[in-house]
């Protein structure tokens, strides 16, 4: 499942209201959920907000298909993402990857692997509000331990 | 055959505000690239080296021929998550 919001959202509430509506609870052995939060600070500035801009029908596309093929790679019993859009203030969740499984390795790998997936080729983009004026995000961090 | 076709090319982040383009419909020629359709309505604008494109909202190349009812957008490096 696949949601982008406009709105602030509590991931770990998301998170268990989704998992409480599902047929395959009771099967669940792993759970691993990355939770990405908006900090206060980038590349030595002080930042007071952000914009998150995306491609609403590829954004939505890329994530679906990401979910599908990670589901089936992993055998993940479910995935969750949920990503935020639109004007964020720090400490507020921007994305919940959430993974369950029947054992913990495809829980935990499949989490990390979205997460990437996601950083690197997911149509999203940030733009910081500084104390003085704006700039876009030009590049994510690249993954140190790249699968 | 037609001798042109008609294609929505969208640009989105710091593409659309650099090249002050968002959201267009144009005609072009028959077996035009993505990377032409980019000169065709920025014809003194360099390439950015770094530059994304789809087509239909799938990845694409700069050098893929578009077709009658595509939709194309460029934009830069994605920073999501």
């Amino acid at each position: 499942m696949v949601i982008l919001l406009q709105e602030t959202f509590d991931p770990w509430q998301q998170m268990q209201h989704y998992q409480s509506q599902q047929d395959w609870q009771n099967s669940v052995g792993a759970t691993a959920v990355f939770v990405g939060t908006m900090r206060d600070f980038n590349e030595g500035d002080s930042v007071s907000g952000m914009l998150i801009e995306h491609y609403p029908e590829m954004t939505a596309a890329y994530l679906e298909a990401l979910v599908t093929t990670s589901i089936e790679q992993y055998q993940l019993l479910d995935c969750l993402i949920i990503h935020r859009t639109g004007s964020i203030k720090p400490a507020d969740a921007i994305v919940l990857v959430a993974c369950w499984s029947a054992h913990r390795a495809a829980a935990f790998d499949a989490s990390r692997a979205v997460m990437e997936k996601l950083k690197s080729e997911a149509p999203l983009w940030k733009k910081e509000t500084l104390l003085q004026g704006s700039r876009w995000v030009e590049k994510n961090t690249p993954d140190a331990n790249a699968f | 055959m037609s001798e042109t076709i008609t294609v929505r090319v969208r640009f989105f982040a710091s593409f659309r505000e650099q090249f002050g383009l968002s959201d267009e419909t144009l005609s072009v020629a028959n077996n035009t690239t993505i990377r032409q359709l980019f000169k065709l309505l920025l014809p003194d604008a360099e390439i950015p080296d770094r530059i994304l494109v789809a087509r239909n909202q799938e990845y694409s190349d700069l050098g893929q021929v578009i077709s009658d009812g595509d939709e194309i957008a460029y934009f830069p490096p994605v920073t999501g998550g």
